[in-house]
């Protein structure tokens, strides 16, 4: 008898019991795979730093290849116990000749080579296994210099260097804990000692172009920062901790994904209890019939049990299988730089089911407690015991501008806040999701946080990497100084005259009281000092004045008014805090000096570009046709942007957000969709009654139609308005902790689209829900105006 | 007398599993305008299918309803919608109303959606009062439907039926769900109705109803058996003899 009425029940059900399904697949699939990536990337990280065992510290510092001072100085420091290095050979990019590739593609304009023999942490390949060695003419490549050239394995490039000509053969990508994430720009060429050779062994090469990247274990890092702190050449330093905060942009792709996992989770939940209810609440004629007959009220209970358990292991099973391809699809995009090995993969996803299950029963079992507040009679009077008053609607006809299917509607919506808040809130929570991931993009593509990335916004940005070897040197600053007049004299020519400037980053050693950082340090050539953006504070005028950022303030402890100290070429010289800032790069190790003093360019560790502002202050797009024009000036070999292609590049992360915004969109759309046909559904199924009533009334099927889809239409709109009022605060929130964690959390202006963000999306998601509405309300169609006696 | 509803040759099948189930089989009968017909007929012999295809809330199999001289049974959903809107009444048993919406709210729903009664608000929400005024339920206008007596209810139905004014109401057993007290209450009221000339269209089992009826229809396995024309019931006439005659016939028909 059971087994007939659950057939019964699911035959009678049928489409809400899909969709039910269908929710259930998807909970479980999201929170199986949403589970199984947060372990692996949570804990993944943390093993692939150890995996590659890259020590505390990492040191990325320009020596000689048989300089090892550095080396030795760390080793006789009593808190290190291990210090290890690799050399490298810096390439500039130009110098590589890759068929079909648009070199100005490359996010950094130097390549490291490496020798196979200088490996001193482990580099992994594509299976996660350890690369040991490197046959002679093929090179591991890391980061996304594959990616960039739209390389692949096996494919072959030429690296052509001051007489040294050699075609290598790509034998795979190769992860690397220390320079693999996408926001650091070195990507590194592992080959074989002889190839290696063939470059080190040419001095036109390595001079200027060798460095070490050393590691070290210690458990005391601010001893290395003060040894640093007396060191020159250093291009990058900093602990465990750091370079776990390059991964940052993919951990948070993995979060927002998780958060849409649990998301979706609670909306399978609330879809499940509105349908349990919807369930019972048509079936007090049977509950009551079974209680008359004597069927207790746990048996009842147990029949809707088995029913849910039978869709849950059911949905959950499906969800099972379906977690595993998804979580491998959705860390394909973060496990191309990482090993994330994870042994319990499949445990994870099974015991995520098992909780979906047991959450979904007990939440059954909560739900059907109904069960023993109907009474036999209850069955006799089809539920409506005379005693249970209804709130009756807010609205009035007599009222009412609306028309009547508006006023209907609106009624409806008022009168069930429950039932109609479910969809509003679920709308309003994905709206805002993909609103705020639309802001984060926009913002990433855009110019108005540049100064975080320690420029100020100029029209045109042109990459000087190969002119960095002029300046690199003291009296540098003259061949920098002639490169401007020359760039301003050209445009001039052209009809096209503006200011060249330039960001200038030395590497100097900071000192407060005891304390040392070792940091890049700022200064405009060229700009107005009056154009950058202090947190707090003024702009540094002055020759003894500096602006340090809050990491490295709070660092120091030294504030507004301190006088730090920066060693130049030996001599120690004061400079008073006037002001915070707050810069990206580097992590937020970062200090601005003022454009007064004369630096030695020995010190010079290299450029943000050439910036051009013109006079005219012309619009985007002339600013796009100079920008053609000055390539044929100066030559395609440099790389020319916008400020929004600029920042865009300098985080490498908007595509990816991009991508998981499209992703949540999509995904928000299908949920969308499923709750309107489900509620429209139910709905119509509930009140056939009154749909048969109104249409013998004289109400059209498109009245009908017009009333069910205004109602969610209202629900739409609300949800709509309800995200916009929201997504702004949301986005400063979620993008201010972001972008904190890198450096710069404060003050951000957000690039805020109306017409995509306020329009485009909510429009996007009315116009589906007023879709899957008419679609679900054509069952309504179905219902005849003579239904309404054969409603019981 | 003209004749507002002639029906002639109906035929009603449903077809349920692949069977054939004749409910009507060539009905013809008609109704003039200001006629209170009572059709009855045991469980099952097609009195409601009968009501509800001459009104064109259902589809026919065969045949034509004629109603006011416009043949409905070729006539598109739209059309049959907007005739039940603006010229039809129905009650029910069930004193279906919408759940959401006051009492007052359900009886204007009809006005406020048809574009044909021209009135403007004011006046429906006027017509509405009135309405319920003269069925004797001001005070229940702005109550929840659930707050107030099947009796009541069913009178509040019975003014929604006639918001617009139709020229024929029918009625499913209107009173069926009702106490004997209530149910003469609506019957009086109905009573009122048609004899400010409007024609009505009942479906009943019971005599006493049907002996204040002018005609009265009998109706068994789908085949119109026979009509009684019982004349207009005046109050001063005797109920009770009219209802011995109608129980006399029929207990002819097999009643």
């Amino acid at each position: 008898m059971y087994l007939n009425i659950i057939k019964k029940d699911l035959k009678r059900q049928k489409t809400m019991n899909v969709i039910l399904i269908i929710f259930i697949i998807l909970s479980t699939m999201f929170v199986a795979s949403g589970m199984n990536n947060i372990i692996t990337v949570f804990t993944g990280l943390d093993n692939f730093i150890d995996k590659a065992d890259c020590g505390d510290y990492v040191i990325a510092s320009q020596q000689l290849e048989d300089d090892y001072s550095l080396q030795e100085k760390l080793e006789k420091l009593d808190s290190v116990t291990n210090v290890k290095s690799e050399k490298y050979i810096e390439i500039p990019i130009d110098n590589f000749i890759i068929d079909g590739a648009d070199l100005t593609n490359a996010n950094s304009s130097y390549i490291l080579l490496m020798s196979d023999n200088e490996m001193a942490i482990n580099f992994f390949d594509m299976d996660n296994k350890k690369i040991t060695s490197v046959n002679e003419g093929e090179v591991y490549i890391t980061g996304s210099f594959m990616k960039d050239f739209d390389l692949s394995d096996g494919d072959t490039f030429i690296i052509d260097m001051k007489g040294v000509r050699k075609e290598l053969r790509i034998k795979s990508h190769a992860k690397d804990a220390v320079l693999g994430s996408n926001i650091i720009g070195n990507k590194r060429l592992i080959m074989n000692e002889k190839d290696f050779r063939a470059f080190a062994d040419v001095p036109e090469i390595t001079e200027n172009h060798c460095g070490k990247i050393t590691y070290i274990e210690t458990d005391d890092t601010e001893a290395i920062e003060r040894l640093l702190g007396d060191e020159q050449g250093i291009d990058f330093s900093g602990e465990r901790s750091l370079i776990k905060t390059t991964y940052l942009l993919d951990m948070i792709i993995v979060a927002v994904l998780f958060v849409v996992s649990i998301f979706l989770m609670i909306i399978a939940f609330v879809m499940l209890r509105f349908t349990i209810n919807f369930t019972l609440s048509g079936e007090i004629r049977e509950i009551g019939v079974m209680k008359a007959i004597g069927i207790g009220n746990a048996k009842i209970r147990f029949l809707y049990m088995v029913k849910y358990f039978t869709m849950a292991v059911t949905g959950a099973l499906i969800g099972l299988i379906l977690s595993i391809p998804f979580a491998k699809m959705l860390l394909d995009s973060v496990s191309y730089n990482m090993v994330l090995d994870n042994d319990n993969k499949i445990l994870i996803n099974v015991l995520s089911s098992f909780a979906v299950i047991a959450v979904i029963l007990l939440f059954c079992w909560r739900c059907t407690g109904k069960v023993k507040k109907y009474s036999p009679v209850d069955s006799i009077r089809n539920g409506q015991t005379g005693e249970r008053f209804r709130k009756k609607g807010i609205l009035s006809l007599k009222k009412t501008r609306l028309g009547t299917t508006g006023f209907l509607a609106s009624n409806d919506v008022l009168s069930s806040p429950k039932k109609f808040g479910i969809i509003t809130v679920t709308m309003t929570i994905l709206l805002v999701l993909v609103m705020t991931l639309a802001n984060i993009v926009n913002t990433l593509r855009g110019d108005t946080i540049i100064q975080t990335f320690g420029t100020q916004k100029t029209d045109v940005y042109i990459d000087f990497y190969s002119d960095e070897e002029m300046y690199k040197k003291t009296g540098g600053d003259v061949n920098r100084e002639k490169k401007f007049a020359e760039i301003e004299e050209k445009l001039a020519e052209n009809g096209m005259p503006g200011k060249c400037s330039m960001e200038a980053l030395f590497h100097y050693s900071l000192a407060y009281g005891d304390k040392k950082i070792s940091l890049n340090v700022y200064q405009g050539q060229n700009t107005d000092i009056e154009g950058y953006d202090m947190l707090e504070g003024d702009v540094p005028r002055n020759a003894d004045e500096i602006v340090l950022t809050e990491y490295v303030s709070d660092y120091l402890d030294a504030h507004i008014g301190d006088k730090v100290t920066i060693n130049m070429n030996g001599e120690d010289k004061e400079f008073i805090v006037t002001g915070y800032f707050q810069c990206m790069n580097n992590l937020g190790k970062n200090a601005r000096l003022n454009n007064v003093i004369k630096l030695d360019y020995c010190d010079f560790l290299g450029g943000m570009g050439y910036q051009i502002e013109f006079d005219d202050h012309p619009s985007d797009k002339v600013i796009a046709e100079r920008i053609d024009k000055m390539k044929d000036i100066f030559g395609t070999q440099y790389k020319y942007q916008t400020a929004g292609e600029f920042v865009d590049e300098c985080t490498r992360s908007s595509d990816t957000i991009s991508t998981v915004k499209n992703l949540i969109l999509l995904i928000g759309l299908v949920i969308c969709i499923l709750i309107v046909v489900l509620m429209e559904r139910s709905m119509v199924e509930k009140d056939k009654c009154e749909i048969a009533l109104i249409k013998s009334l004289g109400f059209r099927n498109g009245n009908i139609m017009k009333w069910h889809t205004f109602r969610m239409m209202i629900t739409a709109v609300v949800a709509s308005i309800l995200a916009i009022i929201v997504s702004v605060p949301v986005t400063k929130a979620f993008g201010n902790s972001i972008f904190g964690m890198l450096g710069a959390g404060k003050n951000l202006r957000y690039v805020i689209k109306p017409a995509e963000v306020f329009g485009l999306y909510p429009v996007i998601f009315m116009t589906v829900i007023a879709l899957a509405t008419v679609l679900a309300a054509i069952s309504a169609a179905k219902i005849k105006a003579s239904d309404t006696s054969a409603v019981e | 007398m003209k004749k507002i509803l002639e029906v002639k040759g109906l035929s009603k099948t449903y077809i349920v599993n692949k069977r054939q189930n004749n409910v009507l089989k060539n009905v013809d009968f008609y109704m003039e305008e200001g006629d209170l017909t009572a059709i009855m007929g045991p469980s099952g012999s097609g009195k409601s299918t009968l009501l509800y295809t001459v009104s064109g809330m259902d589809s026919l199999t065969a045949g034509e309803v004629i109603f006011d001289g416009r043949n409905i049974s070729e006539m598109s959903q739209k059309e049959l919608a907007d005739v039940r809107l603006n010229e039809m009444g129905f009650i029910f048993q069930q004193m279906y109303m919408l759940k959401n919406l006051t009492v007052m709210d359900n009886i204007l729903l009809p006005a406020m959606q048809s574009k044909k009664n021209t009135a403007s608000k004011k006046e429906k929400i006027k017509t509405g009062r009135e309405l319920m005024r003269r069925m004797g339920i001001t005070e229940i206008a702005d109550n929840d439907i659930n707050e107030v007596s099947g009796g009541q209810l069913q009178r509040a139905c019975v003014c929604r039926s006639m918001i617009n004014s139709p020229k024929v109401i029918f009625a499913d057993e209107p009173t069926g769900a009702l106490n004997r007290s209530s149910s003469n209450e609506v019957m009086d009221e109905l009573l009122k109705l048609n004899r400010d000339g409007t024609s009505i269209m009942l479906v009943t089992h019971d005599a006493g109803v049907a002996a204040k009826c002018s005609k009265v229809v009998y109706i068994v396995d789908g085949n119109i058996k026979g009509e009684y024309n019982l004349g207009r019931y005046e109050t001063n006439s005797s109920l009770r003899d009219r209802e011995r005659t109608l129980n006399n016939w029929l207990m002819e028909m097999g009643w």
